[in-house]
């Protein structure tokens, strides 16, 4: 098959950069599949499971809200608030951050934080999810 | 001899002095490492959504969006993301100056002030301020920024803001910042500039398909790129301020340590010459005996 570069970058750093030969991609509408000269797209991604396919292995990566841009050249740019990899979440973590976020859901009244503890929340709980899948798997 | 004590004191003083800054900067530095290493960490993300703004609004056309339109109502408005705490260098009065410029072309304009030194610089310079944040984290979050980012949108849509620009410290490296000025809003005239120099250049050979649709993204996707820019701008800030601050506390620990030197040599020539002149007091005594 042939591959396409992929580019995940979160609010604070790149998180990834490569090769693939096809990627998922949560959006709004349901998954969708990319895959080498897909159509110029334009989309907006919510939180969920990415998935990438290189060479027979597959990766997942936690995202939450933000785009995703297929270039007319066939590049992928992923535009994310954060960004996870399967591998290097960290579970306990993600648990303290549904605590914090269920405390401040609690005590919060305003709009706009009780939107960002939500998403945070939904994000942590992903993560989870995810981490709690790929181990399965592993074993 | 009192001139040897006087000088003593001097010593001393400065001493202190130099122990104060030097902590001051080794606090600075840590501080600065992080603030550089976020700033920096947040440029990928900056440039990959601005390239995709300028893409969306190529393709579908910009079009009647309350951040688009232009209006005569109302005044400008100044963003200036200055420090809440002194010491920093030429930091704020660099600032100063080009918000003095600012307020020379805009007679009516007023500031939106982060900082306490920001909130002191436009008084100073007459100008009214019209909202003010102080006492920001270190640590930056996108929380910590909304409510500057929710007064300067609600004062566009609700038409008593012409337009807003925003004055900041753009980091370049540890030693050299400089103030940088940007217009925010209406988002036409940012972006403009650029729609038409790269209007030639790449228009899409396939038609863009936009999920679920162009006017939605576009709607999305233009507060969050105004938010997005201003907490790059504050990030940027913040990053200079702390560089700006270790390296003005290192020249003051440098000098510290300079003028001690000058004074220990005075100290140590007017002790020598208290030495010499009781020696000859006591030789001359013995001999006077003799």
């Amino acid at each position: 098959m042939r591959s396409f570069p992929l580019h995940i970058v979160s609010q604070d750093k790149e998180v990834l950069s490569t090769e693939v030969e096809s990627v998922t991609i949560p959006t709004g509408e349901g998954e969708i599949t990319v895959l080498y000269k897909h159509v110029p797209l334009f989309t907006k991604v919510t939180t969920g499971q990415l998935v990438y396919r290189t060479s027979g292995e597959e990766v997942s990566v936690v995202v939450s809200n933000g785009f995703a841009n297929v270039a007319p050249s066939g590049a992928v740019t992923v535009l994310v608030d954060s960004g996870v990899l399967a591998r290097d979440i960290s579970v306990e973590k993600a648990e303290a951050a549904i605590q914090a976020a269920h405390e401040t859901m609690k005590k919060t009244r305003d709009q706009r934080e009780l939107l960002l503890a939500e998403a945070s929340l939904r994000q942590a709980m992903m993560e989870v999810k995810v981490a709690q899948k790929t181990r399965k798997t592993r074993i | 001899m009192s001139s040897e004590r006087q000088v003593k004191r001097r010593i001393n003083t400065a001493q202190n002095i130099a122990k104060i800054t030097k902590a001051m900067e080794m606090v600075a530095a840590s501080k600065m490492k992080r603030a550089q290493d976020q700033a920096i960490a947040a440029r990928p993300y900056s440039r990959a959504l601005y390239d995709s703004i300028v893409t969306v609004a190529q393709v579908s056309g910009v079009s009647d969006h309350p951040l688009l339109s232009v209006h005569t109502i109302g005044f400008p408005v100044m963003c200036v993301i200055g420090t809440d705490k002194g010491l920093c260098g030429a930091l704020n009065t660099n600032l100063a100056k080009t918000l003095l410029t600012w307020r020379n072309e805009h007679r009516d304009g007023q500031v939106v002030a982060v900082g306490k030194k920001a909130v002191l610089l436009a008084r100073n310079l007459g100008m009214t301020v019209h909202a003010q944040f102080t006492d920001l984290p270190d640590h930056l979050t996108f929380k910590d920024i909304l409510p500057v980012v929710t007064l300067i949108l609600n004062g566009f849509k609700e038409q008593h803001f012409r337009s807003v620009e925003v004055l900041y410290t753009d980091f370049i490296n540890t030693l050299s910042q400089r103030p940088k000025q940007a217009i925010l809003l209406p988002l036409t005239q940012a972006l403009q500039a650029t729609l038409t120099k790269e209007k030639q250049v790449t228009l899409p050979p396939k038609p863009y398909v936009f999920e679920p649709g162009a006017k939605q993204i576009l709607e999305y996707l233009l507060p969050f790129y105004l938010e997005n820019t201003l907490f790059h701008a504050f990030l940027e800030a913040k990053a200079s301020e702390h560089s700006a601050r270790m390296v003005a506390m290192k020249n003051a620990s440098d000098n510290a340590a300079e003028l001690v030197d000058e004074l220990r040599l005075i100290y140590n020539k007017t002790r020598q010459q208290s030495i010499t002149s009781e020696l000859l007091d006591i030789v001359s005594a013995t001999m006077a005996l003799n």
